[in-house]
């Protein structure tokens, strides 16, 4: 029996927030007393609860903070204020069981707090990394803050940062995540078990929100790390009732670098560098109306500069720059209606950029001519979109319902090429490929409870895409259901469809980016997934979780290079490098023990996986594994509270090694001239066998971290040591083939030995 | 502070240097095969080459074991005889739209077989011209534009080659082309992995007059168009592709910059190597200076 009420005798809304901060508070409990039913706050840490008893009493409480209980006999809308204080694990709250159930089910949480305990390679919390250490989520190369789940690859993971969907979500080719996690309030990640309210991508949803800013205080944080140097700041406009919160973070590797050019007295002056900037208002205009604005921009730069050389008859003057990064608006406005339906509207506008610029100038001495040479090449992605989404309370069940549309340019290929001599007769040529599409998506999803053991979580997400004068539909239904067997033991199930309306070319080659993201169109159709997924979880005291999972995942319409494809020269015609209609199949078993309470906290994560791919006119048509499959996928994360003032953090990982490509064998034939010459001069060829047929080798490392902090007179000073890889494994990051006294040898390079890292943080 | 700060950093750099390049052991289980490979064309007796494959890991072998080659001329045999050197270079000379089938037999391995023909079909050259110069790249070279007017046979599927050189046939004198400017080249996609010579189908000009249009680096004398057997083409292609992708040099652009690995074509039954043909006509350019 369906256990909806439809007449409602109180209802009781508003929000939970920090006393001290005025920050909402994601996830906070609200139930009755009475009857142990509840609802938890949404992601703008609203809620909304209506009962059919005339007079209640409910208690409000989340993890770490003092909770708070009321009486109500009649409609209101209250603003909880929660004091620290008090920790609770999560467990020892109990509200409706149903919501608690339904509201962890689909989603990966890691609590801030352990996140950034986490060693990471730059000293600063990575909060990318740190999922990357819970089952079903891997990294790609070492240090790659990207994510890939459950055999999916990295580009099907949709990073939503207050509802703007970014493209690039990393640093320096993957060393550092571009979310500060000083702005950041929550993360959800959704690995398979997606609502109807999330599409667009097939793997994984990764939904953070940013903290809305002091409406009280003014506070900030000064960092400074052997690799990064970061100010944060945040206050009231308006106490309050208007906030800013202000990020800007900037790596310091080309100071390093200018000093090593200076000291080395190297003409070039080349680095790398990137900065990010986050900054978000929020203006509370009524207790029913709230105003958002967020502002995003990373920006990545790889250049080397190369003053003039001179030699007797020439004189040389080059400058190379390869800039990439997302830039991203939006202004998002939430509204009440009658105490209870809430509704977020937001406009948005996302970019993604990849430039790569060229200046040669040659000055020839003997005749004073100057030849002038520039070219930029330019791919990219510009989105903007409009979407809204509603939820309504019944009871203690929640019907959710939204509309979005988007309009994508794509710009797959631009060259601009300008040559001239004597800065005169400039011979310019420009070639710029664009597409556009346009996406539409509805959805419905409702949470109800079928008996008092069993809840549902069902929706249904319609999607039109149109691109080139073709239009795409799909309808992709989501079972999300939990049944309760025992109070501690639950056993779930689910089973989703996903729709990606682009598709991402990315070559395997580590360091550079160059990311191209494409439309799907009539050739490289949308990509879809179909993942089913079953789980049992323990709990087995309110400080010690397990659970295990297994899943399978297929994927259609996915696309690769072709065989044979240069990565670095894109074609105009992209469909020439790109094989189509691509199968993928990914099944798997992970198991997570974890400790949440107490002086020491943390996890082991186990995943066993197997993710394959299949193309007509890859491999002979036959199945391969997929580049980054790894059967074997360990996590150890330790936290331990040594002293109040210090804590200690390791993290222990192990994983099978990825597949990669190497011939097996070689020949010698008649090296090709025109004319047919003797066989002494000859050239080599390799024998590929199977594609992905070779396993790199084990990887594995241990990281230290200790954190010291001490109370200053106006602030709080943080002292931070992390060790990456503290016994010097040397892990393969690539392969490479190199000829020695001509023979071919095989060769692993590794780039992240035992590195030490030193921050000192500032809060105030 | 900054006395913690900077020994610190020397600590740090000091523990990041210690080299972290090894060689790996990999046994790459590769089962020696016989290779065979012969271009032949009516101007040239038959040469073969013949060598043995070995795992990536391990040298060339130096001695070859006895084999026996066989070559029969559609379904006669015209050639048998039984070898210990690698090259071989028989005295009969391939015939135009003749069928060849070549065997190596070898102990201890199944025969190897390969099929192929002289192209029947070879377009006479009606108009070859060179305007010279039109124009200097950014380095000062001197580009010429070159026209080459052929008729393409109707009703077959037909590949050509074409190679710019000078007079003297000097095999390493060749001319690299200057970006893509002709259409059927243009179609092959290959110009990105800058081959020596071009080659391309007729795919966009079946049974048509073409004038094959295309700017080059310096200046040649004479043009050799070929037509060349599906086989060569792929040959030519594969080839091409696959020796620009394979990593050798170790460096920073083999290791970032180098596309996907390619696969060799082979049409060697039971084994790796190319049987392929082609025939060839040239014309001296007629010089239009500028």
């Amino acid at each position: 029996m369906i256990t909806t009420a439809l007449s409602q005798n109180i209802s009781i809304s508003g929000y939970v927030i920090d006393a001290k901060t005025g920050e909402t508070l994601i996830g906070a409990s609200v139930y009755q007393q009475q009857s142990l039913q509840g609802v938890a706050t949404n992601k703008f840490g609203h809620f909304a609860l209506n009962t059919t008893i005339d007079s209640i009493t409910i208690q409000c409480s989340y993890v770490g903070y003092k909770s708070i209980t009321k009486e109500f006999d009649k409609d209101t809308v209250i603003t909880f204020e929660l004091h620290k204080g008090k920790t609770l694990s999560e467990i020892t709250i109990t509200p409706d069981k149903q919501a608690q159930r339904l509201r962890n089910m689909s989603r990966v949480t890691i609590p801030t707090e352990d996140l950034k305990m986490i060693p990471s390679i730059t000293g600063e919390a990575n909060i990318l990394k740190a999922y990357q250490l819970m089952p079903g989520i891997q990294s790609g190369k070492e240090g790659y803050s990207g994510l890939l789940v459950r055999g999916g690859s990295h580009d099907q993971n949709l990073f939503l940062l207050d509802d703007l969907p970014l493209y690039n979500v990393v640093h320096l080719g993957g060393f550092y995540s571009s979310f500060d996690p000083s702005m950041v309030k929550d993360v959800a990640l959704y690995k398979g078990d997606f609502p109807a309210r999330y599409g667009g991508r097939v793997s994984s949803v990764v939904d953070v929100r940013n903290i809305d800013g002091n409406l009280n205080e003014l506070h900030g944080e000064f960092v400074f790390s052997l690799l990064l140097s970061k100010l944060f700041i945040e206050g009231p406009i308006k106490k309050g009732k208007a906030s800013y919160a202000i990020s800007l973070r900037r790596s310091n590797l080309d100071l390093y670098t200018s000093l090593f050019n200076f000291i080395s007295n190297s003409p070039s002056n080349a680095g790398f560098s990137f900065y990010d900037f986050n900054a978000k208002g929020n203006y509370i205009l009524s207790p029913t109306d709230r105003l958002f604005v967020n502002i995003y921009q990373s920006n990545d730069k790889i250049f080397d500069n190369i003053p003039t050389q001179k030699s007797n008859t020439v004189e040389n003057t080059s400058k190379y720059h390869i800039k990439w990064g997302n830039t991203g608006v939006s202004i998002r406005w939430y509204h009440i209606f009658n105490n209870s339906i809430f509704s977020n509207t937001t406009l948005a506008y996302s970019g993604y950029k990849y430039i790569n610029k060229t200046n040669e100038k040659q000055h020839y001495l003997e005749d004073d001519k100057t030849y002038h040479s520039k070219s930029k090449f330019k791919t990219g992605i510009n989105e903007y979109i409009l979407k809204s989404d509603f939820e309504i309370p019944w009871h203690s069940q929640t019907l959710r319902a939204g509309a979005s549309v988007s309009y994508k340019r794509f710009i797959p290929f631009s060259l601009s090429t300008a040559e001239s001599i004597n800065n005169a007769d400039e011979d310019k040529k420009h070639t710029k490929e664009t597409i556009s599409s346009g996406d539409m998506s509805l959805y419905a999803e409702y949470d109800f409870t079928l008996f008092s053991h069993f809840t549902l979580n069902t929706g249904l997400h319609y999607n039109v895409y149109a691109v080139q004068n073709k239009t795409f539909h799909s309808l992709q239904p989501r079972i999300i259901a939990d049944y309760q067997i025992s109070p501690c033991l639950n056993l779930k199930a689910s089973y989703t469809q996903m729709q990606q309306n682009m598709h991402l070319l990315s070559s395997s080659n580590p360091g550079l980016p160059n990311d191209l993201w494409l439309p799907a169109t009539s050739y490289a159709k949308p990509l879809k997934s179909n993942q089913t997924s079953l789980g049992l979880y323990y709990n087995m005291n309110p400080n010690y979780e397990v659970g295990v999972e297994a899943y399978t995942k297929n994927l259609t319409d996915l696309v690769e290079y072709k065989e044979g494809a240069l990565i670095f020269s894109p074609n105009k015609d992209l469909q020439d490098n790109i094989e189509n209609n691509g199968k993928g199949e990914a099944k798997g078993f992970e198991f997570l023990f974890r400790k949440k309470g107490g002086r020491s906290t943390g996890w082991i994560a186990y995943t066993l996986s197997k993710s394959e791919r299949q193309f007509d006119h890859l491999n002979n048509g036959k199945t391969f594994p997929f580049t980054y499959d790894r059967r074997h996928d360990i996590s150890i994360v330790y936290n331990y509270h040594i002293r109040k003032d210090l804590t200690l953090s390791t993290t222990w990982v192990y994983q099978s090694g990825h597949a990669v490509t190497l011939p097996q064998g070689k020949y010698q034939v008649p090296h090709y001239t025109y004319v047919p010459t003797t066989y002494n001069k000859s050239s080599e060829i390799h024998i590929y066998t199977e594609r992905n047929s070779y396993r790199m080798p084990n990887y594995h490392r241990l990281d230290l971290g200790l954190t010291y902090t001490k109370p200053k007179p106006k602030g709080t000073a943080i002292w931070s040591l992390t060790a990456y890889n503290i016994y010097n494994r040397q892990n393969a990051y690539y392969l490479y083939f190199k000829s020695i006294d001509n023979k071919l040898k095989l060769y692993q390079q590794s780039i992240f030995p035992l590195i030490l890292n030193f921050g000192y943080t500032y809060k105030f | 502070m900054c006395k913690i700060l900077s020994s610190f950093l020397a600590f740090s750099i000091v523990l990041s240097i210690p080299s972290c390049t090894k060689e790996i052991e990999v046994d790459f289980p590769q089962k020696a095969s016989p290779i065979i490979t012969s271009i032949f064309n009516p101007n040239q007796h038959f040469i073969f080459y013949h060598s043995m494959s070995t795992s990536l890991s391990e040298d060339y072998t130096d001695t070859i074991a006895p084999y026996q080659l066989k070559l029969f001329e559609n379904n006669r045999p015209i050639l048998d005889t039984t070898l210990i050197s690698p090259e071989y270079t028989s005295d009969i000379y391939p015939r135009i739209g003749s069928k060849y089938r070549l065997q190596l037999i070898k102990e201890g391995y199944p025969t190897l077989m390969a099929i192929d023909s002289v192209p029947k079909s070879m377009p006479y050259i009606r108009k070859a011209q060179r305007i010279f110069p039109t124009g200097n790249s950014d380095y000062g070279d001197v580009y010429c534009d070159i026209s080459v007017t052929f008729k393409d046979p109707a009703d077959e599927n037909n590949y050509y080659e074409i190679i710019v050189t000078n007079k003297q046939k000097n095999p390493n004198d060749s001319f690299n082309e200057f970006a893509p400017t002709d259409i059927a080249w243009k179609n092959e996609r290959d110009y990105q992995y800058w081959p020596s010579t071009i080659f391309f189908s007729d795919a966009l000009f079946n049974g048509e007059e073409y004038t094959f249009r295309q700017k080059f680096y310096n200046s040649g004398d004479i043009v050799i168009l070929r037509a060349v057997s599906k086989t060569y083409y792929l040959y030519r292609k594969y080839y091409t592709r696959h020796t620009y992708n394979q990593q050798q040099q170790g460096d920073f652009f083999d290791v970032f910059t180098k596309g996907e690995p390619q696969e060799m074509h082979s049409n060697v039954i039971n084994g790796y190597g190319n049987f392929a043909s082609y025939q060839a006509t040239s014309r001296e350019l007629e010089v239009i200076e500028k």
